[in-house]
């Protein structure tokens, strides 16, 4: 599971800013790997494996069904490095829980340069809950994501409740995903597949 | 779950629209048991394809379709078509031409089929794994032949009317934007064309009547629906009495000449709304405009924004998120049915359908 960035209690202008980044899946992996190599009583999702691997394993249509995790952090985390320098780490405190109410997995529809807005689609991955549409102010995508923010491009809205000792506080994190490039292999698969596509099609009749 | 009763006698013909709200599927039984499926969607109580869901209900066999056309590859028009296209591996598969008759759009398919690019363009995805499944799949363009057979004693024909040559153009420019050129070019999303000019608009004579079925096509300058409309060949196809109407309702998919020319006066026309974001359709003019057409009009799924979200759920979301609004309203479906020595449509609401 991705270790979240617990940002402060509820939603103010300056929290807007605080959002945890990942470059790239490759950085998430190692991410993952990272936590449960320091904190072996982590337990993630019951789900198959990842978040990613949740969101490929969505049946037609559907967001696959996962009733509830935990996410527990040991006090003590090791250095930043191993992260990569362009994930921050987890900003969180000892003795702390966070547990996530949802996961919304969000795909821009649009974007409003005027209103400073971008429109969204979101699917939960949390139980079964239907896709909504809404609006999200753009305060609070990064300026590290900024470039990111384009029809099409898709975002992980996790809403947080986070217990501190002994008070409750919300918190939630928006990350886009970042894309890879294009590899040799992929380019030479795309070939090779419109090669097999254009191999299948017939022409239907003319008709008269 | 719905009950849709039994199906079609052998001497009824019927058209049934499917949708939830952000979604469109479309079966047509044609006579004697011969069944063509239009575009797809998923029915959440079976998590099938709405149309096999259906055809399962009322006990129709696999080799009872005869043609499944995907009229165009956006996401709210596919969803689950591969899945159908593997229950009825003998219906004959048909995809706009574009995709198929230029290198470029086929490339565009096999660049957003999923192994590079999970989760872009999903109606690309879906194309994709049908016709890597399948030995042929047909090309469907302006007067293609799509299915003969005889029914009752009259000749069935469909045929699909658009796209048109100089909308295919416009089309494979589009798509060709987002071919992966070289190494080091990030992914990225492909979005659909709009204006849609590359959808099939089918056109189903059944002899004593006819059906047409408008997809997604929208019209602008000379392209979509005014080169449709000015076309001889398109003109003199037998007027319908159904119109399943185009894109949604919307202005963009509305052409005059629709209704003089392609139509019989006061059509029945069967409908699926778009529920994306602040972008709903049918718009509350093209209700009007609709209704003002029609002799009937009905929508398969009601236009509730309510979000749909428990109170804590939507009080968070809420903080980040305004303008909540659910996407599908619910599942419904319009039935128009009707025996063949018979000029009358029966229609039948199922779900959250209802007259517009």
């Amino acid at each position: 599971m991705y270790a979240p960035s617990v940002v402060s209690a509820n939603p103010k202008a300056s929290d807007k800013a605080q959002m945890r980044l990942f470059d790239s899946e490759e950085l998430v992996k190692q991410a993952e790997k990272y936590l449960s190599s320091i904190n072996s009583s982590l337990k993630t999702i019951e789900a198959p494996g990842t978040l990613d691997a949740v969101a490929d394993t969505t049946a037609i249509g559907e967001a696959p069904t996962v009733d509830s995790f935990t996410i527990k952090r040991q006090p003590a985390l090791p250095p930043v490095s191993v992260l990569g320098p362009a994930v921050r780490p987890a900003n969180t405190l000892p003795d702390t829980d966070a547990s996530p109410l949802q996961i919304w997995e969000g795909r821009v529809l649009s974007v409003d340069s005027e209103r400073h807005v971008m429109e969204v689609l979101l699917s939960a991955k949390l139980n079964k809950v239907p896709d909504h549409t809404g609006e999200i102010d753009l305060e609070w995508v990064s300026e590290q994501d900024a470039d990111l923010v384009r029809p099409g491009a898709v975002f992980y809205l996790t809403l947080y409740k986070r217990w501190k000792r002994t008070t409750v506080e919300n918190s939630q994190e928006l990350r886009f995903r970042r894309m890879p490039s294009w590899t040799k292999r992929q380019l030479q698969q795309v070939q090779q597949d419109t090669r097999m596509l254009l191999s299948k099609v017939r022409a239907a009749p003319t008709a008269e | 779950m719905i009950d849709y009763g039994p199906g079609p006698a052998a001497n009824e013909v019927e058209i049934i629209v499917f949708g939830p709200g952000f979604g469109e599927a479309i079966a047509v039984h044609l006579g004697e048991g011969h069944w063509m499926l239009v575009d797809s969607c998923i029915d959440p109580d079976h998590n099938l394809p709405a149309s096999s869901a259906y055809l399962n209900a009322i006990g129709v066999t696999a080799g009872q379709v005869k043609a499944i056309v995907a009229s165009h590859w956006h996401d709210d028009h596919v969803r689950g078509i591969s899945r159908m296209s593997e229950m009825y591996p003998n219906a004959d598969f048909f995809i706009p031409g574009v995709f198929t008759s230029e290198e470029k759009a086929a490339a565009f398919l096999a660049a957003y089929s999923g192994h590079a690019a999970p989760k872009l363009a999903r109606g690309a995805k879906e194309l994709f794994q049908v016709m890597a499944s399948r030995e042929i799949v047909h090309a469907a363009q302006e007067r293609s032949a799509l299915l003969e057979l005889g029914a009752n004693g009259h000749t069935v024909r469909v045929t699909s009317l658009s796209p048109s040559p100089q909308a295919f153009v416009q089309s494979i420019a589009h798509l060709a934007q987002f071919l992966p050129a070289k190494t080091g070019v990030p992914i990225t999303h492909a979005p659909e064309l709009k204006p849609n000019l590359e959808a099939v608009v089918v056109h189903i004579d059944l002899g004593h009547d006819a059906i047409l079925l408008g997809s997604d096509l929208e019209d602008t300058g000379n392209l979509g629906w005014s080169a449709l409309v000015a076309d001889n060949w398109c003109g003199q196809r037998p007027p319908a009495t159904v119109y399943k109407i185009a894109h949604h309702g919307s202005k963009t998919g509305h052409h005059d000449l629709i209704w003089t020319n392609m139509l019989k006066p006061a059509p029945i026309v069967p409908m699926t709304p778009f529920n994306h974001g602040r972008h709903r359709l049918p718009t509350a003019q093209d209700k009007g405009r609709i209704k003002a057409l029609a002799g009937s009009a009905y929508i398969s799924s009601g236009a509730t924004k309510r979000p749909d979200l428990d109170t804590l759920q939507l009080k968070r979301l809420g903080d980040v998120c305004k303008g909540l609004s659910r996407v599908n309203a619910g599942f419904g479906a319009v039935r128009l049915r009707k025996a063949v020595t018979s000029p009358n449509w029966q229609v039948k609401l199922f779900g959250a359908a209802q007259q517009l």
